[in-house]
């Protein structure tokens, strides 16, 4: 056992309440003398402590996806906006009418339904501080956003933290994006079923891969799936909205 | 309107909508405030993600009772934490306000603070190990012993669950000794020795 190993065993013994009297008072007694020691197991103990806190961190993931999706779209109506807006969104439910209508003259193939409403999903990892990845992971985002998805693909075997579901949801775009479609079923699903937080966005993706596949049927399923969960969100109009259209 | 105890019931069940409603009725104060003092949007949300977190930690730990409204409450916490930051950063001159609408944090407010600041980065770090790290660790720091972890992990002995742990959590303090984040933080407070409650 190296020197390190042995420190790491005596304070973890230490913190275990391990050590026999001797052993205690012995190392109690450096303690005492020794900040650097005494700072090393206030670390060991406060990691431990932290990383027994999985409702906070899991509480945080929920933080940082509501801001994503919220940060993408206006939240606040001024005052002086407000006659414009009025105005404009008359214009809009008018226009939304007259195209409602035609829509049901002519309906969109599932390739037409997809191309209209497929857009990437937006780089979560890149730009906030809290997400400092690693150097592969960080190439991997730019041959994302690059839409160099092949490219991508090849690159993600090797990374380690490819099974992470925010990972795997961009592993499935770019599956998608070059007709893979198994793959991209496969990595949406398990995005869906493995994780609360990402979970509306996998399921929509996944309709969007069985639209581009041209299985409007399935593509219906996921969306349903989208629009009786309890929780509303962005996917849950935009789900509603495109079921309608299928 | 938003009905304050409904808020906060969400927040300690982690209800998306209500951390959606607190977003769009407190962030705004709290963006003005933090761009119009050296800050980018980012840290903007950085400050603003961890005061939810901070109002998660106190209604979780507490018979908590607010004595303001919450969106004073928590651009309080954000205000508190983004002067902090300038303060250790040397980035403060003078904080330009955008309302008086704020209480200075007391001490149990500061502990809670700074201590989720420093569990945050633990916790961060701790996320970034790979998958098989991430769950020797989780079950040794449960307080379970080598044998059983080594049959859950399913490695081939003891000795060798011993070694994997001893590296996977030497790489863990590594890699929080060596962020910036973490140099700052310890040397801007002295709350080592003190736990969240």
């Amino acid at each position: 056992m190296g020197e390190q190993e042995n420190l790491h065993d005596q304070i973890e013994r230490y913190l275990r309440g391990a050590m026999n009297a001797d052993e205690l008072n012995a190392f109690e007694e450096e303690l005492k003398n020794n900040r650097k020691l005494e700072k090393e197991v206030t670390l060991h103990r406060e990691i431990a402590a932290a990383a027994l806190e999985s409702d906070v961190m899991e509480f945080r993931e929920l933080v940082n996806a509501a801001i994503s999706e919220q940060s993408e779209k206006p939240i606040i109506l001024r005052q002086n906006n407000r006659k414009y807006l009025l105005i404009a969104a008359s214009i809009s439910i008018l226009l939304l009418a007259i195209w409602g209508i035609s829509t049901q003259l002519i309906k969109p193939s599932a390739q037409q339904l997809y191309s209209s409403y497929y857009e990437p999903y937006d780089d979560l990892i890149t730009g906030r501080s809290d997400r400092l990845a690693d150097e592969k992971l960080s190439e991997f985002m730019s041959l994302y956003n690059q839409r160099q998805y092949q490219d991508a693909i090849a690159l993600i075997q090797d990374i380690s933290i490819a099974e992470k579901p925010l990972i795997q949801l961009y592993v499935g775009i770019c599956f998608l994006n070059t007709n893979q479609f198994d793959e991209a079923i496969n990595n949406f699903t398990q995005v869906s079923t493995n994780d609360n937080l990402l979970k509306k966005q996998g399921l929509w993706y996944l309709a969007l891969t069985h639209l581009k596949n041209n299985d409007s049927e399935k593509a219906a399923a996921s969306l349903k799936k989208i629009t009786t969960s309890k929780e509303n969100s962005l996917y849950t109009a935009k789900a509603i909205e495109l079921l309608e259209k299928i | 309107m938003i009905d304050e105890k409904e808020i906060l019931n969400g927040i300690l069940k982690g209800d998306y909508q209500a951390i959606t409603i607190l977003y769009q009725n407190c962030y705004p104060a709290v963006k003005k405030l933090i761009l119009k003092n050296t800050g980018q949007p980012e840290e903007a949300e950085d400050i603003f993600q961890e005061s939810l977190v901070v109002l998660y930690r106190k209604i979780k730990n507490e018979d908590f009772k607010l004595s303001c409204s919450l969106s004073t409450y928590i651009y309080s916490i954000c205000r508190n934490m983004w002067l902090d930051k300038l303060r250790r950063k040397k980035r403060l001159k003078k904080l330009h306000e955008i309302n008086n609408d704020y209480f200075d944090a007391d001490d149990d407010l500061f502990i809670v603070m700074h201590k989720n600041e420093q569990y945050a980065l633990f916790q961060k770090h701790l996320l970034q190990l790979g998958a098989d790290c991430q769950k020797l660790l989780r079950l040794f720091f449960e307080g379970n012993d080598m044998k059983y972890i080594a049959r859950e992990m399913n490695y081939k002995s003891v000795g060798y669950a011993r070694k994997r742990k001893f590296k996977c959590k030497d790489k863990l303090i590594q890699n929080i000794q060596g962020d910036p984040v973490y140099k700052e933080i310890t040397e801007g407070n002295s709350l080592d020795n003190q736990t969240i409650n």
